[in-house]
């Protein structure tokens, strides 16, 4: 579960990113969050993986209040979340299997625990035949595939998902939000996705919160229209 | 960690130096330079200071002795100084081995030497050696108090000249080597932290997905280490073969530069090589792992 307490984000240059929110995204739930650049999603984001902490209010993620959490301790909140960014953040030097199995190696799970569960993760997004492939060897959809496979190999409650169609053409866009949505009904997975693209939201519907200046101003439910 | 974990990060640590080649050679390059030039310096101060011991080693006090003694009052004076504290050895010379040794330094003088005769005009002497040239002093009183001792003669003011050279040479040699040093450890340092530079994005999303900061670190750490064994043992090899050859050049000239400097000669490669090569290829390893592991320190604060 993820819960905002009337949070404020206050950079040192002055900028208020986020403005006395309070939002609560259930367990199992899908939540799109909305806005146009500066809104404040990134802040959001950022908050959430413990990059920044809040300026006032209290922030919850799976447990962990993230005011009271060390930095040493980031690690534990960070494995019980899986990330889709926009940008990929794959592992150049690491293959498509070395990335997905590095988020397992670091929990320090067994080799059998690798070798099944990887596999599985990549066949899943439909990478089977680039296990050995760099990133820099596959297109954007397949990187953000991988990202994917990444994000759900350790079966995390969390996904969060940071304009992860940002750089991905429609077809391929409709492709990874379908696998979101998939893993949300299938696994009861909690997934918040960040996005711009109003358009998509609109066509998926379900609970949408809409960011301006840092605000909530819209928090409910649309109706799908595909 | 379990021994799949430890591995992994042993191999991904050694597969960082293939990825990052172009860095990786920088640092195997800015390494070797800098052991060579300690490994260099080191050998030259440790060589200067055996020559200077080697120098001092030949200084003897000369201890005559009073006219018309027996050859056991002789012996007992012999004992006595070899019992004086700092005494290294004791040799005795006769009147005539020391009026042997006079003529043979002053060629060219027969007529001097005809017009003293074949008798001595030298007392009986004994040749003492010391062990800390510094503490001289205590020695000198303690033999001049000897009964039968006639003069002690020590050349003090060139023995106060090799004491203060000695002391400065060491002081000296420290500060040049601490200097080398830090120099070496910053150049290194900053080779490293270019290194991780380059790989903050990695760094980053390593932490995002939840790992810890050990294990980010170890194997840069394990690729520093590796640099610095691998450089380690390339400088120790090139130092060891130019060191062997300089001796091997100085030490076979007819007339060799130590005959004349009258001294020994080169510390022999065999008796430092083993030392020498541990603590280049140790040292490297260490001051090189230690250094790439602190430098990703900076990038750990995501």
């Amino acid at each position: 579960m993820v819960l905002l307490k009337d949070v404020t984000v206050t950079f040192q240059n002055g900028v208020t990113a986020l403005d006395d929110v309070s939002l609560t995204v259930s367990d199992g739930e899908f939540a799109f969050i909305v806005g146009e650049s500066g809104a404040g999603k990134s802040t959001l984001i950022r908050l959430l993986i413990n990059e920044i902490p809040p300026t006032s209010g209290r922030v919850y993620v799976n447990g962990f209040e993230l005011s009271k959490l060390k930095k040493s301790r980031a690690h534990k909140l960070r494995r019980s979340i899986g990330y889709v960014f926009q940008d990929f953040k794959l592992i150049d030097s690491m293959t498509v299997y070395e990335n997905v199995a590095f988020v397992l190696r670091c929990t320090d799970a067994t080799t059998r625990t690798i070798r099944n569960r990887v596999p599985d993760a990549i066949s899943l997004v439909g990478l089977k035949d680039k296990v050995k492939c760099l990133p820099r060897e596959l297109s954007g959809g397949e990187q953000q595939r991988v990202a994917f496979a990444r994000a759900i190999v350790a079966n995390p409650k969390l996904i969060i998902a940071d304009e992860p169609t940002g750089n991905l053409d429609p077809k391929t866009s409709l492709e990874i939000i379908e696998l979101l949505k998939g893993l949300n009904e299938k696994c009861n997975t909690t997934v918040i996705m960040v996005t711009h693209e109003h358009e998509f939201v609109r066509a998926f519907g379900g609970r949408t919160v809409t960011l301006r200046d840092g605000k909530v101003v819209f928090d409910g439910f649309l109706n799908p229209s595909l | 960690m379990r021994i799949s974990g430890v591995n992994f990060l042993v191999k991904r640590g050694i597969s960082n130096i293939k990825h990052n080649r172009v860095m990786s050679l920088a640092s195997f390059c800015v390494l070797t330079v800098s052991m060579l030039l300690i490994g260099f310096t080191f050998l030259f101060l440790l060589n200067l200071n055996m020559m200077i011991g080697d120098v001092e080693a030949q200084n003897e006090v000369i201890d005559f002795l009073e006219d018309n003694l027996t050859d056991t009052q002789t012996e007992m004076i012999g004992q006595s100084i070899s019992s004086v504290q700092n005494v290294a050895s004791v040799t005795f010379y006769s009147k005539e081995q020391g009026f042997a040794e006079i003529r043979g330094r002053i060629p060219n003088s027969e007529e001097l030497f005809d017009y003293i005769g074949d008798d001595s005009p030298l007392p009986d002497s004994y040749r003492v050696k010391i062990h800390d040239l510094s503490e001289i002093s205590p020695a000198l009183m303690a033999i001049n108090r000897i009964e039968g001792v006639y003069q002690v003669q020590a050349p003090t003011d060139f023995i106060g000249i090799l004491t203060s050279l000695r002391g400065a040479f060491t002081v000296i040699a420290a500060a040049v080597l601490a200097a080398l040093l830090i120099v070496c450890i910053i150049v290194v340092s900053n080779t490293a932290r270019a290194s991780v530079d380059m790989r903050k994005r990695e760094i980053t999303i390593m932490k995002l997905v939840g790992a810890t900061n050990e294990f980010i670190r170890i194997p840069f750490f394990i690729e520093g280490l590796t640099m610095g064994l691998i450089s380690g043992g390339f400088s120790a090899a090139i130092t060891y073969i130019s060191y062997n050859a300089v001796n091997n050049l100085l030490s076979h000239s007819d007339t060799t530069l130590f005959t004349a400097l009258g001294v020994g000669g080169l510390i022999p490669p065999g008796t430092i090589a083993l030392p020498y090569i541990a603590a280049t290829i140790g040292g490297g390893a260490l001051i090189s792992a230690i250094v790439t592991g602190l430098s990703t320190h900076k990038y750990l604060k995501v």
